[in-house]
């Protein structure tokens, strides 16, 4: 009864910080949005087009000074890909090279600088096109089970998802749902596809993908049980501390890597791209030769000064193949790019000269329209990638769970604890069903709770590898099976997420019934437990969320008494975060 | 067919002579478009996506081959497309890679007849 209570006090006092860091935190950035925000970023400088929010209206586009190349937000962002294409030429070369031969790269990025050039041209004929950042569907997926499966101790999750992180997902959450034991978790999970080829890099290819189908339908976790007062607890993932294994087995394939995000770029997106492939092999960009000699003996010429970030830009990626974004030092090397550009006589000639070409000057616009056509058909690209991962999907699981003994803790004294007998660890054998409503009218089968919630379903059985005839086990242990709908808020109320940040806050409504054979004409148990709980999950940062958690129960696995509990922690979403870091960019 | 050694992009032909690219994704789905000389190309096979044109003129003259790639966001950042030239006429090359570029990445090809 005490830690329930103490549980509780906890909990309240939480919502209350809570509540009180959101609305202290909301007043702060509303008077800052109010004043500086707009300097922030170097590309919203006076004159800038660009905005991070996607739903703005478009703004006008400020008249084109080409001796300011930095301040247009098409060219700044070209140039980004222009630096990174100068970052990854320096990796591929051999370990020890001298700077001299280091500055390869500047000469081997000459096949980027077509785009590049038209993408000034066009913006120095007032042709650019003022467009806004699209990548944002990453962050409002909801179907992954990044935390612990919902038997692990220190779970809030009385269902588990079917999605599968693709990147190492890591969770630590404080709490207990379906255990009377509140410890400490933490989960790391990954595709073996994955974890095979980071060691294969080049081989990883579309092919290999749709030939390795078990591996990459296949989602392989670790639970671990972490101090409360680790400090790192990633330090406690060690094979000691494992608390359950889980194998999952997704029935239908919702990665990026999926086939049928081939079908969806043929449809949607092919045509756009080979228009933008036609300007860029037309005859008439032969007329910006002259640009593009400039560019790459100005980019030769200046190698000194620009070295040091290339090599700075390198090492902040270098040993994260799971790293979807350059670091901050490419934008960087962006930038020096184009104030180098900006100085360069030769480079503002040039660009004058090819500026009168009435042939290059059509082909810029059309190249601007191209590319306009391309950003509005990648949206409906992404759109159906996003959806990919609704609808109907399902998998088979296969856990290994190992309970925490459990102690009296009457007092905090470890002394005076009364350890309990241990409790065996057991197999769990799962099918989990799922459908999350299609935002396009693509879905085949209806949701069975309408177009706004979601429905999961567990059904499993668990067993005994060795049975305690002792503690009333038999190889069959028990079955489970729950229920649960999630509803989406919208993007909750506290405001210390980016621009960007989609994340949505979610409301969760479960129920669930475990027969627990081994319980049966057990005094002070029972071998029929119900459990409902009541979850809001809100997202307060970059991929950083807190679930909260309630729960009422007729009974624990181990004591026949009814609770009430209510539960808190911190989900971590490397996904997400990957995604935003793009987004922000 | 020659390469330049210092770009890698900059190839020399013989006029008449067929080329052949070949566009591997390593690491992400292989979504690529080609064009050579303003003129839309079709892949005659995919993953990889296999790229065939004639180029014919006088000395001199000069095309050139375009290809977009597609990359998705949630692409590792290391995801790329590798280019492997080969000429009708003698000539088995390899081109730079064209790294991740959220959503496109282009890559141009050079050529000039000998």
């Amino acid at each position: 009864m005490h830690s329930r209570a103490v549980t509780i006090v906890l909990t309240l006092i939480f919502l209350l910080t809570i509540r009180g860091a959101a609305l202290g935190q909301s007043a702060t950035l509303s008077a800052v949005g109010e004043g500086a925000v707009g300097n922030q970023n170097p590309k919203s400088a006076p004159g800038s087009s660009q905005s991070n929010d996607p739903n703005s209206p478009a703004q006008t586009c400020a008249k084109f000074d080409p001796k300011q190349l930095e301040n247009d937000a098409a060219i700044a962002n070209d140039a980004e890909g222009l630096a990174w294409s100068i970052v990854y030429n320096y990796s591929t070369l051999p370990a020890n090279v001298t700077q001299a031969d280091a500055a390869i790269p500047s000469t081997r990025v000459k096949g980027r600088l077509p785009q590049f050039n038209l993408v000034v041209l066009s913006a120095a004929l007032s042709m650019k096109e003022c467009k806004t950042a699209t990548v944002q569907t990453a962050t409002k997926q909801t179907n992954k089970q990044v935390g612990a499966p919902s038997s692990s101790d220190g779970s809030t999750s009385a269902v588990q998802k079917v999605g599968i992180p693709q990147l190492l997902g890591v969770a630590v959450e404080n709490g207990a749902v379906t255990s009377n034991v509140s410890g400490t978790t933490i989960t790391l999970s990954t595709t073996p596809y994955g974890f095979i080829y980071a060691f294969a890099r080049d081989q990883d290819t579309e092919q290999a993908y749709e030939d390795s189908p078990f591996f990459t339908h296949l989602g392989l976790s670790a639970s671990f049980n972490v101090g409360s007062n680790s400090s790192d607890p990633l330090a406690s993932a060690t094979r000691k501390q494992v608390s359950q294994w889980q194998a999952k087995y997704a029935l239908r394939d919702t990665s990026i890597r999926s086939s049928a995000v081939r079908g969806f770029y043929t449809s949607e997106l092919a045509q756009a791209a080979a228009n933008l492939a036609k300007d860029l092999s037309d005859p008439a960009n032969g007329a910006a030769d002259p640009l593009l000699v400039d560019v790459s003996g100005i980019l030769l010429s200046n190698w000194n000064s620009l070295f040091p970030n290339v090599k700075q830009a390198y090492t902040e990626v270098a040993n994260q193949p799971n790293a979807t974004d350059p670091g901050p030092t490419t934008k960087i090397l962006a930038m020096q790019i184009l104030q180098i550009l900006d100085k360069d006589p030769g480079y503002q000639s040039a660009l004058s000269v090819a500026g009168q070409n009435s042939l290059l000057g059509n082909l810029a616009s059309r190249y601007s329209k191209d590319a306009a056509t391309f950003a509005t058909q990648e949206k409906k690209f992404e759109t159906s990638v996003s959806n990919l991962a609704k609808g109907w999907n399902g998998a088979l699981s296969f856990n290994q769970k190992f309970p925490t003994t459990t102690t009296s803790a009457a007092t905090s004294s470890a002394s005076s604890s009364t350890a309990k007998p241990p409790v065996p660890p057991y197999l769990v054998g799962e099918l989990d069903v799922t459908c999350e409503p299609k935002t396009d009218n693509t879905q085949k089968v209806a949701c069975p709770l309408g177009p706004k919630a979601t429905l999961t379903g567990n059904f499993s059985g668990s067993f005994y590898a060795n049975p305690n005839p002792a503690l009333n086990e038999t190889a069959f242990r028990g079955g489970n099976g729950a229920l649960q709908a999630q509803w989406s808020l919208g993007p909750g109320f506290v405001k210390v997420k980016s621009a960007n940040d989609k994340s949505q806050m979610t409301l969760s409504a479960s129920g669930s019934y475990q027969r627990l054979q081994e319980n049966k004409d057990q005094k002070g148990k029972r071998p029929d437990i119900v459990l409902g709980n009541l979850k809001l999950e809100i997202p307060i940062s970059s991929g950083v969320s807190f679930p909260l958690s309630f729960s009422v129960a007729n009974a624990t696995e181990q004591i026949k008494e009814t609770y009430v509990k209510g539960n808190f922690g911190v989900s971590f979403d490397l996904d997400k975060l990957a995604s935003l870091l793009k987004a922000n960019q | 067919m020659t390469q330049d050694p210092n770009t890698l992009v900059d190839f020399t032909v013989a006029s008449g002579e067929q080329v052949t690219v070949t566009v591997q994704a390593v690491n992400c789905n292989c979504m690529t478009t080609g064009a050579f000389n303003g003129t839309d190309l079709t892949a005659i096979s995919n993953d990889p996506d296999v790229y065939q044109f004639t180029f014919n003129g006088n000395s001199g003259d000069k095309a050139r081959f375009a290809c977009l790639c597609v990359f998705q966001p949630k692409d590792p950042l290391f995801a790329h497309y590798t280019f492997q030239l080969t000429g009708s006429q003698g000539g088995n090359f390899s081109s730079t890679d064209t790294p991740k570029e959220t959503p496109k990445a282009s890559k141009v090809l050079f050529f000039t007849i000998a």
